[in-house]
């Protein structure tokens, strides 16, 4: 789970990670009274989208007060809050810092100029002579080395209790001497989220399905019960000359609801979307099974696109007889059968 | 001698008295895979195939022998079964479940790297089968039949539609494992194929993963130089200009190292069957 670069801040707050001074504002109606309150005459802007990043300066609260009030009024805005911060005074030495759990931890700190540096991270802790290594490489100067050090343990330290699975943040030296850390981004372990119901208001509610956009002028769609099997039938409507728009995954262990969840998005794309190709290999869960499934929601999609669905594994024959006779449908156990009917069906509507 | 799971297999099911364990239980015993207990710490009652309950992992090694753990514990409840058989040196796990809390999951692994006493297939792996000896796992086993292909997967889906198109040519596998496809997984491609690799059964491996994996990367780096076998990849998706986050590692890098290597790279879905048939029948011709 990424978090907003707001929420972020308020989490990381709590280990004594310093930042500028910030607001955000997530109700027009409070445009005004938070500008009023904080009493800024400099701010720099963020509209808190996970897919954009913008950025504005404003020179007064007059100004300030214009930008927002313009991006609140955008027809199709993409987000919901805006993060308002008092500019770092002058700052000098912006070091990224990144920390990402793969198979084991590590700490990347990228300098202004020059390598990156590296240092692996066991058992909950960065080591004196680690730190001190990344000071060295770092070429941090003596009188800043303690305050970096601690910067650096609080940041290892806020990883580990929030149990983050991402974290990148850059930090500078203002005039004062004192690290400031901003453009933070911040991705939390959604399985551990038991363990700290205190971040459980972060969360959205999460789809059925797992949706991920191809191409975004693509005619077909493409729903399996499997990420592989999903990619894998995109790869074959494009080998076969046609192209997609999105795949959709669906939960194999909550299957009509999330299948039906599926249907309701596809159903509201964009037009150009032609033809939807459905190829189910089942396991465990029988053809038939899935099939009458099926049949419960397919009739408000099968009326505005065509439907090809591919079935295979168990009881595929009892599948394929169970959807035969449903309109605009047409049914195979064959993956390279389904993938010509979807790629000519898409070439027929255009 | 397949790998990992034979005859010779002797597992015991952890929280074995779930509805998901007993089913997939039954569904072994009926291939004859010798599953030979279960584990339970709140229950001590004879499972549904009248199967001794332990309460405790080392208990149940003492009593039987075990030499494979298959675990169906919860998420939050998983990292301390695992250790627990970390600790009883069990020498294969095979863990099922998904989500598991990252940081849970890595400290195992770094205890279980330490100990080297045990091997961790998953988590969300769907287990291993061999054909003809030993089933554990939650894919059907109709789709599979002995052979000479060792099949490593990310995920069963792949596997099946492999497996599928594999028994249209009459041909069977040798082992086939599924790993998991999370990102933080035990046991790797590059510990399947060094297996595969010293296996005399095995001819041929085929490898099933998705190109914007890190895992799939790693595996093309490090198969630059590693292998006498015939090596056979398909990376699904490889064909979508689809690619998550903001990872270096995009479906084209992935895809470039493995064509740099001795392994044979099949675009299309639909001819892994046909090029495993090709690689073991030279005469057979490949069509255009």
């Amino acid at each position: 789970m990424q978090l907003y670069e707001y929420q972020s801040k308020v989490l990381l707050q709590r280990f004594q990670i310093p930042f500028q001074p910030y607001y955000f504002i997530s109700k027009e109606t409070d445009i005004t009274s938070t500008i009023q309150t904080c009493a800024i005459e400099e701010a720099l802007i963020e509209p808190q989208s996970l897919t954009t990043k913008e950025r504005y300066e404003a020179h007064s609260s007059q100004e300030i007060v214009e930008i927002i009030q313009t991006l609140w009024a955008q027809e199709h805005r993409l987000f919901d809050t805006i993060l308002l911060t008092t500019p770092i005074p002058s700052f000098t030495m912006p070091y990224t810092i990144s920390i990402n759990l793969q198979s084991e931890l590590w700490i990347t700190i990228d300098p202004p100029e020059g390598r990156s540096h590296k240092e692996n991270i066991a058992e909950h802790t960065l080591h004196r002579f680690q730190l001190d290594r990344l000071i060295h490489n770092m070429k941090i100067p003596e009188k800043y080395e303690v305050s970096f050090h601690q910067l650096i343990q609080k940041i290892v330290s806020a990883f580990f209790q929030l149990e983050a699975l991402y974290m990148k943040m850059t930090i500078a030296l203002s005039h004062d001497g004192r690290w400031h850390a901003y453009n933070i981004s911040l991705h939390i372990d959604t399985a551990a989220l038991f363990r700290h119901p205190e971040l459980k208001h972060f969360q959205k509610k999460p789809l059925s399905y797992k949706q991920s956009l191809c191409h975004p002028q693509g005619t077909i769609a493409c729903l399996a019960n499997g990420e592989d099997i999903a990619l894998a039938t995109a790869d074959l409507i494009t080998i076969l000359g046609g192209s997609i728009h999105s795949l959709f995954e669906i939960d194999q262990n909550n299957f009509y609801n999330s299948f039906k969840d599926a249907l309701e998005n596809i159903r509201h794309k964009p037009f150009q979307i032609k033809v939807l190709i459905i190829n189910i290999f089942s396991g465990l869960m029988s053809c038939d099974v899935i099939a009458k499934n099926i049949q419960k929601s397919i009739d408000p999609i099968a009326k505005s696109i065509t439907v090809i669905i591919r079935f295979e594994g168990t009881n595929t024959m009892r599948g394929c007889q169970l959807l035969q006779k449903t309109p605009n449908t047409f049914v195979t156990s064959s993956l390279q059968k389904a993938g010509k009917a979807a790629v000519d069906a898409a070439r027929r509507d255009l | 001698m397949p790998i990992l799971a034979d005859h010779k297999t002797r597992a015991i099911c952890m929280n074995g008295t779930t509805k998901n364990a007993i089913f997939h239980m039954h569904q072994w015993l009926l291939y004859g895979t010798n599953v030979v207990g279960t584990v339970d710490h709140h229950s001590k009652k004879k499972s549904e195939e009248s199967l001794p309950c332990f309460f405790s992992i080392q208990e149940a090694k003492k009593h039987t022998n075990a030499n494979t753990c298959v675990l169906f514990c919860s998420p939050d409840t998983m990292a301390d079964a695992m250790l627990e058989n970390i600790e009883a040196e069990i020498p294969l796990l095979i863990c099922f479940t998904d989500h598991i809390p990252a940081h849970d999951f890595i400290e195992v692994l770094r205890i279980a790297r330490q100990t080297k006493k045990t091997t961790i297939i998953g988590p969300a792996s769907s287990g291993i089968i061999t054909p003809e000896q030993c089933n554990l796992s939650t894919i059907p086993t109709y789709l599979f039949q002995k052979g000479s292909v060792g099949i490593v997967s990310r995920s069963p889906l792949l596997l099946c539609e492999a497996a599928c198109q594999m028994k249209e040519h009459a041909l069977g596998q040798s082992t086939c494992i599924t790993i998991g496809n999370r990102e933080r997984i035990g046991y790797s491609f590059i510990e399947t194929i060094e297996h595969f690799e010293h296996d005399p059964e095995t001819k041929v491996i085929l490898l099933l993963g998705m190109a914007s994996g890190t895992l799939e990367y790693h595996t093309a780096q490090w198969l630059q130089h590693q292998t006498t076998k015939p090596i056979l990849v398909y990376l699904a998706g490889h064909h979508t200009a689809y690619h998550e986050e903001e990872s270096p590692i995009t479906p084209q890098t992935t895809l470039s190292l493995f064509q740099k290597t001795d392994a044979t790279v099949i675009k299309n879905p639909l001819e892994i069957g046909k090029e495993i048939a090709c690689i073991l029948n030279p005469q057979k011709k490949r069509e255009p």
